[in-house]
This record gives structure tokens, sequence and C-alpha cells, in this order.
């Protein structure tokens, strides 16, 4: 009973690792940016906006 | 008109040292050639006391006064 | 425990922070665009930092749980190319920095642009305090607004003051106007910092460096010196006050005796004709 080659066995763990890793990465960094980096922003802008609408005044 | 020492081309980046030394020399050239009424020998003045240190400022004239300031400022 | 409570109270915002706070985590509150951009390139630069970051983290892990002797016995002894693999892992980094570098070069060529101030102050670092000049100006006998600036010592703090940052003499400085810096030394090597407005610049003797700052908000902002100097290198702070044009022009006929510019004018006059030519 001849068996299939077992080949690629690395070659797939290595594409999944770096798909996987770096697509985590990626999803982690748009965390950040959308969860620390906007906030934030807007948070200054608001400052800066009632800021100048009390100066208006 | 500038009343302070505004943006010089020949003097873009951070270093200003010249840009102090170069309009007080420009001044006392200026107010030999032309006399301390002169209005525009007036912007060098202005310029260079924005610029430079007060320290500077004194120890130029006193190098002045004592003849030994390093250029020649006859026209 | 002082850490985990400064992260929690200031990265709410419930107390404002122009100041170093103790156990502080991030970034003061800015005042000036320069803070605003140095900010603005520090969120841009995280975002690589945590995709390498992550995904190293996620390959390490990788390697110790799936090819460690109990999970995998098979040694790739003949393995001695990747090639696909290591143009990957070449051009990704490559193009990354590519992409840190255009935000970066912006901002620093940025930061460098000194266009049409409408004021000069001078700071002049000495061991171990700060000398400021207010040149703009002078008076009958051709004298500008110069004042030293020292810490103020424990003992003569009030409540409520932050040691090692009051001085006597503040910098003070209207708001919303383009102001240039000329920053030197007397001795030794100083720097003249002020994080909450992004400066920092070093104080050279014999040496002119120019900055601008732009402060949008009403404060005072604090720093320190920032190049090694001596014994008390840690005790020259540097306090920038910044006012409204009515508050600024107040503290100037303060200073006695009455400044003038070269052509008579008020600093008032001055200041109104740099500001609001239409006005005057």
């Amino acid at each position: 009973m001849a068996l299939a080659p077992i080949t690629g066995i690395l070659r797939k763990r290595l594409i999944f690792d770096i798909s996987a890793g770096l697509g985590l990465g990626l999803a982690c960094s748009y965390a950040y940016w959308y969860g620390v980096h906007i906030p934030s922003v807007r948070k200054r802008d608001a400052f800066y906006a009632k800021l100048a609408q009390e100066k208006s005044q | 008109m500038s009343l302070i020492a505004g943006f010089d081309a020949r003097f873009p980046n951070q270093n200003q040292t010249k840009h102090c030394w170069q309009n007080y020399v420009d001044y006392f050239k200026c107010i030999k050639a032309r006399g301390e009424d002169f209005p525009p020998c007036k912007q060098f003045f202005r310029a260079y006391h924005s610029l430079c240190p007060n320290d500077y400022i004194s120890k130029w004239d006193t190098q002045r006064e004592e003849g030994n300031f390093p250029v020649n400022l006859n026209p | 425990m002082c850490f985990l409570s400064n992260l929690i109270w200031l990265s709410s915002n419930l107390c404002s922070n122009d100041a170093a706070q103790p156990w502080q985590f991030g970034f003061q509150d800015g005042g000036s665009p320069s803070y605003e951009g140095i900010v603005e390139l520090h969120d841009d630069i995280m975002f690589y930092l945590i995709l390498i970051l992550v995904g190293v983290a996620w390959m390490l892990m990788s390697t110790i749980r799936k090819f460690n002797w109990n999970h995998n016995q098979i040694v790739h002894k003949y393995l001695n190319h990747g090639t696909v693999l290591e143009l990957i892992w070449t051009i990704s980094p490559a193009l990354v920095l590519i992409a840190i570098a255009f935000p970066s070069f912006k901002l620093l060529y940025l930061l460098d642009e000194v266009i049409d101030p409408v004021m000069t102050v001078k700071a002049i670092g000495n061991q171990w305090y700060w000398s400021y000049e207010y040149s703009d100006y002078l008076d009958q006998e051709g004298q500008s607004i110069e004042f030293d600036s020292y810490l103020v010592p424990e003992s003569d703090l009030e409540i409520g003051d932050l040691r090692l940052l009051e001085v006597d003499n503040r910098v003070v400085v209207p708001v919303d106007t383009h102001i240039r810096f000329i920053v030197t030394a007397r001795d030794v090597i100083h720097s003249f910092a002020v994080p909450s407005l992004g400066v920092k610049l070093d104080c050279i003797p014999g040496r002119l460096n120019q900055f601008s700052l732009v402060i949008n908000r009403e404060g005072v902002f604090y720093g320190q010196c920032s190049e090694l100097c001596g014994v008390l290198h840690g005790f020259m702070p540097v306090v920038i006050e910044a006012v409204s044009l009515e508050q600024y022009l107040a503290w100037l006929s303060d200073q006695i005796p009455p400044y003038l510019t070269k052509e008579g004018y008020t600093p008032c006059i001055y200041l109104c004709i740099t500001h609001l030519p239409s006005v005057c």
C-alpha cells in the first residue's frame, strides 16, 4: 500500500504562520488606530473647537 | 516694513549665528556709508538687536570702541 | 499602584497635564502645532510598530510551540534556500520603513521652518539658570527687557506649586502669535526643552539656534534643561506662560522703563501693526 508523498509540511506551516502573524498584527494596528488614535484626535479637536467658540464670543 | 528680523534667505536653517553677525556688521557699515539717519540702516539695527544676545552686542561694541573689531567697517 | 492610577486618571482626561506627572505613562497635553505634529508622527509610527511587534511575537510563539523537540522531530538539514521567503522578509520591512519615512521627513522639514515670526525671544542658558531677553523693543538708553529665571527652592514653594519646576520669572508670551526663539548658552551646553509645546533645542555657547513656536491656548507650560551641564543640571527649569495679547502688553508695560521700538512705537502699537495691519 503506497502512501501519498508527505511534503510541504514546513511550507504550509510557514504560509500559515506568516499570514496569521501579519494578519493579527494588522488587526491590532488598526485596533490601535481606531481605538486610541482617532478618539484622541477627536478629543483634541473638540477642545480647540470649543476654545475657538469661546474666543469668538 | 518688518519691525524685527524677518526671514533671510541667506540663513534659512537653524543656525542663526551668522545672521546676527551679518546684521551687526551691515548696520555699522551702513551708517558709516550713509549716516545714522538713513532709514534702511535702521532695519539692520532692529535685526541685530532682535537676534543677538546682549552680551554679544556689548562685547562687539567694546571691541569697536577699542579698535579691536575683527572686520573693517569702512565702506 | 501609582502607575495604574495615573494611567487611568490621565487617559480619561480627568486632570490636565502641562507638566510631567508622577508615574505618567503617555504624552503631556499639547499646546502648539509642533507638539501636534510630533504626536501625529508618533501615532503613525506606532501603527507599524504594533504590526511588527504582534507579527514577530506570533512567529516566536509559533516556533516555540510547534517546533520544539516534543512536537516536531523532523530536522530540515538539507533546507538551504528559500528565495521567495527571503524576498518577502526583505522587501516588506523596506516598505514599512518607507511608509514611516514619509511623514517623518515631512514633519522634520516643517518643524525647521521659521518664516515670518512676529516677535523674537532669546533664551540663554547659564550654570544654573536661564536668562531671557526680549530685544524687539528698546528704551531710551537702548536697553531691552532682560531677566534671569531661577528655580524656586523647595522651602519657598506655595501649596499647589510644582517642586523643581516653578521659577521666579516666567517667560510670558502671547497666544496665537508666531514667536521665534533664539537659544544659546553662556558657559556649557544646555538644552531648552518644553515637552508640552514640542520644544527641545540644544543651547551651544557661540551658536545661536532658532526655532519657531505658536502657542494655541493660554496656560503655563513647564520644561527642564535637557543637556547635562553640571551639578544643578536638574534644577534649572523652563516655564513659559502663554497669556492673551492684552495681558502680554500689560506685562510688557510692567517691565519698567517704557520700552519703545527705534521709531518710537510703544510695544502696543508695534504689536498692533504686526498683528492687525488693517486696523492700525
